[in-house]
């Protein structure tokens, strides 16, 4: 089963969450209500909603009850977004104009908050206290992933573990909160929850390493920004800290600032891709894959199940 | 201090425990709670009813999701470099909704998600028509600063069904209090005041002017009350229309 025959296989559900995606997003206010469509429409692969989904398949799957979860994740992941193109000072995103760049920092401001609080109207459809316990608590570990991040920018001294617990909070808690969220709101036990959270959340560390992996292999075309933007923003991802086990690459890292000049990047780039930096980070990137697949196999066959896997393998196979 | 600030006080002290983040408070500081907010809420309850658990979630995450929404205000619209300080603030504002949201699933009180959620979209709709410039007249801009201050506070009063004057009269304080503050120091209010009547010396007239209506609602609204509620609004309208320094200079 590939990826696309997934999505088709799943296509009437995915379009409900879409009509819910719209409907939340309804304001009395023009511009937010243009902002918000604006994020809907540049498109996204809505993997944390499709995790939801197929996390539910562990239960009794009802899509008018998980439809509100599934909305809601992909409604928390939009607002995340719009924030971090202020935080970054994106311009544009999927090809598209930011909200920042179309309106301005304060318009994203408020609709990253309008489309965070239409999420838990959307949420608060669903009464089971351990959902949004569960929730709320990925949130906040989410927002603390950021500021770590912010605050370890352009230091150098930091270990793997640093990163680690920076992806950790950044990225693989939701996607593991996105299966899990799934099983449990469709009544799965307790033990099935908790392993779907643990693949997801090996999932997520290993779609984040390779994430960190493109920022240097990928084109500009398919990065939708120059190659090594994350370092010339100061973040220190795990190529980079391998890369600086090598004297000579981690004299050349340290001296990288905002300010840095585009050509001593790119030579940064080319020696670190020289180093076996790429490859030993596809090798830990792979682990977690592996460890994700392994958990996977402790659960109850089925086709869903098979899309899990399939989910797993596309994001370890991603070039961009 | 009477009792009264003595709870205030330690309502204050837990709202601050609980969305204080350490990295946080070493970058912007600790979270400033307004006084006249918790006020505001803790007369929508009766006295028992402030003293059990989910109550104070429930104040605690409404004076949260205000500072959540409070803090965004601070990013300005265009910045020519954002500094590590704006980013912090705009990450601030989102662990604050976060703890907002936190807050209540801990204490199981998942309708007032639902309820506060309706009320910061309706904040958010007016914000944005605020910064946009589409209000049409000074009458217009005070309304909808009227919504951005009060509308969280009111949705709480209201689901708790609290008297009607003590809403208005709260409502009122929340919107002088913010005019006031922008009278001291300019800000977003004050800036489409000034786009809209060209002249500093004519937005702070029409604030003022708007203030001295604003007095004789509140009094009206005060008198309706019961004596122990009255006494708690007239101190806190005292002190944002400086009673006691006019009282002072009045002899």
């Amino acid at each position: 089963m590939n990826i696309k025959l997934i999505y088709s296989l799943m296509k009437a559900d995915i379009d409900l969450i879409e009509k819910e995606l719209e409907r939340a997003v309804k304001s009395h206010s023009p511009i937010l209500e243009e902002a918000s469509v604006h994020l809907l429409k540049a498109g996204g692969k809505r993997i944390r909603p499709v995790l939801l989904l197929l996390g539910a398949k562990f239960g009794e799957y009802d899509i008018h009850r998980i439809k509100y979860a599934a909305a809601a994740l992909e409604l928390i992941h939009m607002a995340s977004l719009v924030h971090d193109d202020v935080i970054d000072d994106a311009v544009i995103r999927r090809g598209e104009k930011t909200v920042k760049a179309k309106w301005d920092n304060r318009v994203a401001m408020y609709t990253g908050d309008f489309i965070f609080a239409a999420a838990l109207e959307c949420m608060a459809q669903i009464d089971d206290p351990e959902v949004h316990q569960i929730l709320s608590h990925t949130m906040t570990e989410l927002c603390i992933g950021e500021i770590v991040q912010i605050q370890d920018k352009y230091r150098y001294d930091q270990h793997l573990r640093d990163y680690l617990r920076r992806i950790k909070r950044k990225t693989a808690i939701l996607i593991g909160t996105s299966c899990q969220l799934g099983a449990i709101t469709a009544g799965a036990p307790a033990h099935v929850h908790r392993k779907l959270y643990e693949f997801g959340y090996n999932v997520g560390m290993s779609f984040q390493i390779t994430d960190d992996i493109l920022d240097f292999t990928g084109s500009e075309k398919e990065l939708g920004k120059p190659a090594g933007s994350d370092l010339l923003q100061g973040n220190i991802t795990l190529p980079v800290l391998y890369a600086m086990e090598q004297d000579e690459l981690r004299s050349r890292i340290v001296d990288v600032s905002a300010h840095t000049d585009r050509r001593d990047i790119n030579e940064i780039i080319f020696l670190l891709k020289q180093s076996d930096a790429i490859e030993r980070s596809n090798e830990l990137s792979r682990r977690y894959l592996h460890r994700a697949l392994a958990i996977l196999d402790e659960l109850p066959p089925g086709r869903h199940q098979n899309s899990l896997r399939e989910i797993a393998h596309f994001i370890g196979r991603r070039k961009y | 201090m009477d009792e009264w600030q003595i709870e205030q006080k330690a309502l204050v002290e837990e709202i601050r425990r609980t969305c204080s983040q350490s990295s946080l408070v070493k970058v912007i500081g600790a979270p400033d709670i307004n006084s006249l907010r918790v006020s505001a809420l803790m007369l929508a309850f009766t006295d028992k009813e402030r003293t059990t658990l989910q109550v104070r979630k429930q104040m605690t995450a409404a004076i949260i999701i205000q500072l959540a929404l409070d803090t965004h205000d601070q990013i300005a619209p265009i910045l020519t470099e954002i500094t590590q300080k704006d980013q912090l603030i705009a990450l601030a504002g989102d662990y604050f909704s976060g703890m907002y949201y936190r807050t209540l699933a801990e204490a199981g009180c998942i309708h007032y998600v639902s309820m506060l959620a309706e009320a910061v979209k309706q904040v958010n709709e007016m914000k944005t028509a605020l910064h946009q410039k589409e209000c049409t007249s000074s009458a217009d801009v005070f309304h909808t600063v009227r919504v951005i201050e009060s509308n969280i506070i009111r949705a709480v009063c209201v689901e708790n069904e609290a008297d009607d004057n003590l809403i208005e009269a709260m409502s009122l304080l929340l919107t002088a209090e913010r005019l006031r503050n922008e009278m001291e120091n300019p800000f977003i209010v004050y800036g489409v005041l000034l786009h809209m009547l060209n002249h500093s010396s004519h937005v702070i007239d029409e604030i003022k002017s708007y203030l001295y209506e604003l007095e004789s609602s509140i009094l009206m609204h005060i008198q309706k009350l019961d004596k122990q509620t009255a006494a708690v609004v007239q101190a806190e309208y005292d002190r944002i229309f400086d009673r006691e320094l006019r009282y002072a200079e009045e002899g």
